[in-house]
């Protein structure tokens, strides 16, 4: 018996400012941060003083890095996140020249075998943006490996990839880059079909399933789903956090995944953004690395979906965008779980979704009073688990009892927070709760 | 890096709904408000008179434990004055002025501030004050009187003692019958002056739930527990036992289906222990009712009696994503 009235999910207004994607000028310089995806950084290939040509490879490690402008290696400096830990950027002045690197397009990708794909698209540094970045290549290829994986119920979890689905619609309402992406795929979605085409061949997925808000209007893509007996998907993207990868994993494969730790263990589905997928078709046809992408910027002057070199500053994001100060508050990432900075000189990886700026009278406060009681947080969760009731345990340091209370099943959405009345950093709570139990689980 | 300008930094999420909880316990209180004001119409200055005590006694207190206790005072948040208004409206126009006084002071006192700030109390305070003037002065507390009819019994400091219809059918089943259900359901009976009106507190209570400041699972479970444990026994016994609507109709059943049944910190988190909840609650309040021990607030007992399983309704909880058993 389902009593709750809305099974999970805030609804949120629809970003508008979708449609035309403006593209921001070429940055004077860029930083590129060394630790791009989960895992080691990368390292620098290239020395201090060297010319660089943009696409040119700069570092290897778990995905390559390349320049995303041309210009002058000015050497590796080092930057802070807000917790304090450090982060590497190997920063490039800009020569505004744009010499790219030369590079020979491959008429028949498709007919290469999947090993050549899969090392095209690592060779080009393609990320699937999520909790955990990686590079796609290495999710690929483990995704295909063939040493089961145990699940912590000790059922094996099927590794091979079945679904393979394209998100067209972006997670966070309040965000319009995969949409206007998705839009100027409407009429003309060849690039998609191709780079979907070279997935198919390295995964080997049973299905394709394209993910469209209900409200999209996507006539090639409906034509492309019924020639090739795809499934196309509509859902309301204005539920928050409906288009997240575990629950569109659980609506095409009708399997929730298990997660764990930090992971979401697909079970045999491949959730990929629909700008990841182009990059994808850039690839292994264009042999083009990743150097830019499609992102949002919101800040008080509205919301706008900008094309931008990877390591923009933040400060030339906005004003690319159009965005004026004065700002309290500069968020990497969407409104609901993007990272805040200090500084405007932290750049823009590959997996950041865009860039969120507060006039410095819109900076929300959390006030962090007593937990009420009040449930709100238990209707909204999508994972079904007791958010209010966690923040309490981690509060008062009794990180075993949320443990128990499946604290790693949360997806740190921030739906709860979102709702909670009395203000509670809740996503705050969990986190630093997960990170106390990782921490004694490494030591122990 | 340059010495450049320093933003304020925090965890996700970095925008929020706006709603606090003194807007949730705003909604409450203007949910309130239509049973309230029926109440002030039937009762007269009287029922406005106990009101304004049992408000100012709630805020009083809670001002003065704070100051006592160095505790920062919170009365800005409005609960002591919805903790004041639900006493007095289940206390009828006929009860003395002190008696509503005391019941406010330890309702703060006793079930309110031991338990620190809002949120931690097991029992709703209004209830604790009710319980203790009910236990201690079980009489004076039951004093109903007839609703005013003129302008002079409106302002009259007292009115002539009625039989409250929960209490009439106690003693004799058979007078259920004299009892219209349409004018139980408007509330021009007898009975504790905020709770006499299944009408306006069905209004408010919508109210309440449609500003998402209650959850309607605890409501409607309440009301199916009464109503169809009520039915039944009518069923089975015509002659000993009254309708189910009669029972919903009477003494306090919708203010706790509704106001009760809400109170956040008494109650259970998850929708499907809050429907259980509810369900028991009500099932228990008709117990109370046909098996009549009690003389004076059957309804209340019978939810701060569930409140106390509270912490097991909340191990009701869902199946968290993908924690699923697999058939394998």
């Amino acid at each position: 018996m389902d009593i709750s009235l809305f099974r999970w999910g805030i609804e949120l207004p629809r970003a508008d400012g979708a449609g035309r994607i403006v593209d921001a000028p070429l940055p004077q310089r860029v930083g590129l941060l060394l630790r791009q995806t989960t895992g080691r950084p990368a390292t620098p290939t290239v020395e201090k003083g060297d010319a660089v040509s943009a696409g040119q490879k700069v570092a290897s490690g778990a995905a390559d890095l390349h320049a995303s402008i041309s210009g002058e290696v000015l050497g590796v400096e080092e930057l802070h996140y807000p917790d304090g830990s450090k982060a590497e950027v190997l920063v490039i002045q800009g020569d505004g020249q744009q010499s790219a690197q030369e590079t020979e397009p491959d008429p028949k990708p498709l007919s290469q075998k999947p090993d050549e794909l899969l090392k095209r698209i690592s060779l080009a540094g393609v990320i699937q943006e999520g909790r955990e970045s990686l590079g796609l290549a290495a999710m690929i290829d483990e995704a295909l490996s063939p040493d089961g994986h145990v699940s912590a119920t000790g059922q094996p979890i099927s590794k091979a990839v079945e679904h393979l689905v394209v998100r067209c619609v972006d997670v966070d309402p309040h965000m319009v880059h995969l949409a206007a992406v998705a839009q100027t795929l409407a009429d003309d979605c060849a690039d998609l079909a191709l780079g979907l085409d070279a997935l198919l061949r390295i995964t080997g997925a049973a299905q394709v399933h394209i993910v469209l808000d209900q409200r999209q209007q996507a006539p090639a893509m409906e034509a492309l789903a019924e020639e090739r007996e795809w499934n196309l998907v509509r859902i309301d993207a204005a539920v928050y956090p409906a288009a997240s990868e575990p629950l569109l994993a659980a609506l095409v494969s009708g399997r929730e995944p298990e997660i764990a730790w930090r992971r979401v263990h697909n079970a045999g589905t491949l959730v990929l953004d629909v700008d990841t997928v182009l990059q994808v078709t850039a690839a292994v046809r264009d042999m083009q690395p990743v150097i830019e992408r499609v992102v949002t910027v919101r800040g008080p002057q509205g919301c706008q979906a900008v094309r931008a070199r990877i390591g923009t500053s933040m400060a030339d994001l906005a004003t690319a965008a159009g965005q004026q100060g004065p700002f309290g508050k500069l968020v990497l990432g969407g409104p609901l779980v993007g990272l805040a900075h200090h500084s405007q000189d932290f750049p823009l990886a590959k997996d950041r979704t865009g860039l969120t700026l507060f006039a410095p009278g819109d900076v929300s406060l959390s006030t962090n009073e007593p937990c009420i009681s009040c449930g709100l947080c238990a209707m909204v969760c999508p994972m079904r688990i007791m958010p209010g009731q966690l923040s309490r345990y981690c509060e008062y340091g009794k990180w075993d009892m949320a443990d128990d209370a499946n604290l790693f099943s949360c997806l740190e959405c921030g739906a709860c927070a979102y709702v909670c009345p009395a203000g509670r950093s809740i996503v705050q709570f969990i986190v630093q709760g997960k990170n106390e139990l990782l921490a004694t689980r490494r030591t122990a | 890096m340059s010495a450049s300008k320093q933003y304020t930094v925090s965890m996700a999420p970095h925008v929020r709904q706006g709603r606090t909880v003194r807007s949730m316990i705003r909604t409450t209180i203007i949910a309130l408000l239509p049973a309230t004001f029926w109440g002030f119409y039937q009762f007269g200055f009287k029922a406005l008179l106990l009101v304004t005590v049992g408000i100012l006694g709630a805020v009083g207190t809670e001002a003065a434990v704070c100051r006592i206790a160095k505790q920062p005072i919170r009365i800005a948040d409005h609960h002591a004055v919805l903790v004041g208004l639900m006493l007095a409206l289940l206390v009828p126009a006929g009860a003395p002025w002190w008696l509503v006084l005391v019941g406010a002071v330890m309702a703060i006192l006793v079930g309110k501030m031991p338990f620190g700030p809002l949120g931690g109390s097991p029992l709703a305070p209004a209830l604790v004050g009710l319980l203790i003037v009910a236990i201690s002065w079980p009489e004076a507390v039951a004093s109903h009187v007839h609703p005013v009819t003129s302008a002079s019994e409106y302002w009259a400091a007292d009115a002539a003692p009625a039989e409250a219809p929960q209490d009439a059918v106690t003693i004799d089943p058979s007078d259920a019958r004299d009892y219209c259900s349409c004018s139980l359901f408007l509330g021009s009976q007898a009975g504790p002056i905020g709770a006499v009106s299944p009408l306006m507190l069905l209004i408010g209570g919508l109210f309440l739930i449609y500003r998402k400041a209650g959850r309607w699972q605890g409501a409607v479970g309440f009301m199916l527990g009464l109503g169809v444990a009520g039915w039944l026994a009518h069923a089975v016994s015509p002659g000993s036992f009254p309708s189910g609507s009669f029972q919903l109709f009477t003494g306090a059943a919708m203010f706790g289906a509704f106001f009760l049944c809400n109170d956040w910190s008494s109650t259970p988190v998850t929708p499907k222990g809050l429907f259980l909840f509810g369900l028991f609650a009500g099932v228990l309040a008709l117990l109370f009712r046909i098996t009549g021990g009690l003389p004076f607030g059957r309804v209340a007992f019978a939810i701060a009696l569930m409140s106390l399983a509270t912490p097991l309704f909340d191990r009701i909880a869902p199946t968290p994503f993908g924690k699923g058993v697999r058939s394998a």
